[in-house]
């Protein structure tokens, strides 16, 4: 054991007697993922039940770009790059509470871009046939979780609207010169 | 040409097939008891939905519709089963000292006379006749006697039931765990597909023998047809087999009309009623019940039910084509997942 691993008595004691309730620090965590603001401790805990925990060394795939996308992910620990394999560039890298995939819960188009561990890291899957679940047996979490969704996504639909207009307005000015 | 990963893939399956064939010979009660439980599970499962997308806690709600369905069987049972063992009961009197006993003889002497250029002496029909009927029967009581066993099986599935209903998401969602992060998603969407397409056929098979079941007894009653309780739960039964199963239904109950009147003037009126039902069904029960994507074609059908029946007896050949069924159902989503993740080309 080297010296970074070893445990101070201090820590040791936390560890042992203080140590914080790890199922507190998931719906801490599920609390920030922005679609599931709103929800209960109760939702949160069903939301928790019916996630997937799933562990990746550094490298690892979490899914390839097209893929058919079964659902999202939120990181628990870690960090995970979002890869453009087609054009071998890196799009962005996500860290602690951020979420990615969230469009495959409503369809299963093809990924259209990898994601893989930057280092070991510890992720939450929620996917499409448990959200589909918790519509049928909690329809009122359901329909919480779908809604922020729809709100998630029409906002980056504006956003991608605006850059369009911005981009065709700089293109026909250009043209005009 | 085939690929590595093709030949692993048929491989793979060969062994898996080979396995369960090897488990359902070795230990067949407790598979059976398994499936039984898996298929109650299947069915009662959207009720138990139901009841927790109404605000219930998952255990309240599977406990209550266990409970609910045990009370439904239970009633069923209750006037049920004297009615029936009633009704195999007279029909075995019927059988031993009724008009057809006499009839038989005569039935002899016509076929020996016609006969006379093979010199053929004697038949001896009734003797083997009365045995074949009385093999049949006892074999029927030995089943409703064998109480002990039937008991424990009972039980035993009843028991799994209540566990699948009340933790098969957590079932699930721990044989999900296993699975390496490579083929995670793939697995999880595999699963889910089979599990929403199996669903959707036992529900649909076992809709329709029940629809079909109870229109048979409401059509045999009003023709005034003897044992039509009986004749409508063969029907049902039967009707778990294609082609072979409705000509069954119909012949059987031909037959017990025959027996029991000793006349052949019931025989058309139930054979028209039976091609209508079988008509109403094939245009509109399954179509309402069954998915098509599961038809099986006519010689797999064939097939299957000889192999069961070769295997497993009457409740092989009764249990065959649903079976096939199931196992269509998950062959082609596992095809079509493993083919969509790119794992087969």
């Amino acid at each position: 054991m080297n010296d970074s691993e070893q445990q101070s008595p201090r820590s040791f004691l936390w560890d042992n007697f203080f140590q914080r309730d790890p199922e507190k620090d998931i719906l801490t965590l599920l609390r920030g993922v922005p679609m599931f603001e709103g929800l209960s401790r109760s939702d949160l805990k069903a939301i928790e039940r019916i996630l997937h925990r799933r562990k990746y060394h550094a490298g690892e795939y979490i899914f390839r770009e097209g893929d058919p996308g079964l659902g999202m992910y939120i990181i628990e620990k870690g960090e995970v790059s979002i890869v453009a394999e087609s054009r071998s560039t890196e799009i962005t890298r996500l860290g602690k509470g951020e979420f990615f995939g969230e469009m495959s819960l409503f369809n299963e188009r093809p990924r259209n871009a990898s994601a893989l561990a930057f280092e070991d890291t510890k992720l939450f899957g929620f996917f499409q046939p448990d959200l589909f679940g918790l519509l049928e047996t909690r329809p009122r979490s359901g329909v919480k979780v779908v809604t922020q969704l729809a709100r998630i996504l029409a906002e980056r639909l504006y956003k991608a609207n605006t850059e369009n207009a911005r981009l065709a307005s700089e293109l026909s000015l250009k043209d005009y010169r | 040409m085939l690929t590595n990963t093709k030949i692993l893939i048929v491989l793979l399956l060969l062994a898996l097939a080979a396995l369960l064939a090897l488990t359902v010979y070795t230990i067949g009660a407790i598979v059976a008891m398994f499936l039984l439980a898996m298929l109650f599970a299947f069915v009662i499962t959207p009720a138990v939905d139901w009841l927790e997308s109404h605000g219930l806690h998952r255990t309240l709600a599977s406990t209550l519709m266990f409970l609910l369905s045990l009370g439904a069987f239970a009633i069923v049972v209750y006037f049920l089963s004297p009615l029936i063992y009633d009704q195999v009961l007279t029909l075995q009197e019927r059988v031993s000292f009724g008009e057809m006993r006499k009839s038989i003889p005569q039935l002899e002497d016509e076929l020996l006379r016609n006969l006379s250029f093979l010199g053929v002496q004697k038949l001896g029909l009734t003797g083997k006749i009365e045995s074949l009927v009385s093999t049949l029967f006892d074999n029927i009581l030995n089943i409703a006697s064998g109480l002990v066993g039937l008991v424990i099986f009972v039980v035993m599935t009843l028991i799994s039931t209540f566990f699948l209903l009340k933790d098969g998401r957590k079932l699930k969602k721990s044989l999900i765990e296993i699975v390496p992060n490579q083929f995670f998603e793939m697995s999880m969407s595999i699963l889910h597909k089979i599990d929403w397409s199996l669903g959707a056929y036992l529900r649909g098979i076992l809709m329709d023998a029940f629809i079909i079941g109870l229109i048979t007894t409401f059509a045999m009653w009003l023709l005034d047809v003897p044992n039509y309780i009986l004749i409508g739960l063969v029907a049902a039964f039967a009707n778990l087999v294609p082609y072979l199963g409705p000509p069954t239904a119909a012949l059987t109950a031909s037959t017990i009309s025959v027996i029991t009147l000793s006349t052949f003037a019931q025989v058309p009126l139930i054979l028209i009623t039976f091609a209508l039902i079988r008509l109403l069904d094939d245009s509109i029960v399954q179509p309402l019940t069954i998915s098509q994507s599961v038809k099986l074609h006519p010689l797999t059908i064939i097939f299957t039910i000889l192999i069961g029946a070769q295997l497993f007896g009457l409740f092989g050949m009764l249990f065959a084509v649903p079976v096939a069924g199931v196992v269509k159902v998950i062959a082609s989503e596992l095809y079509f997942g493993l083919k969509r993740y790119r794992a087969v080309y």
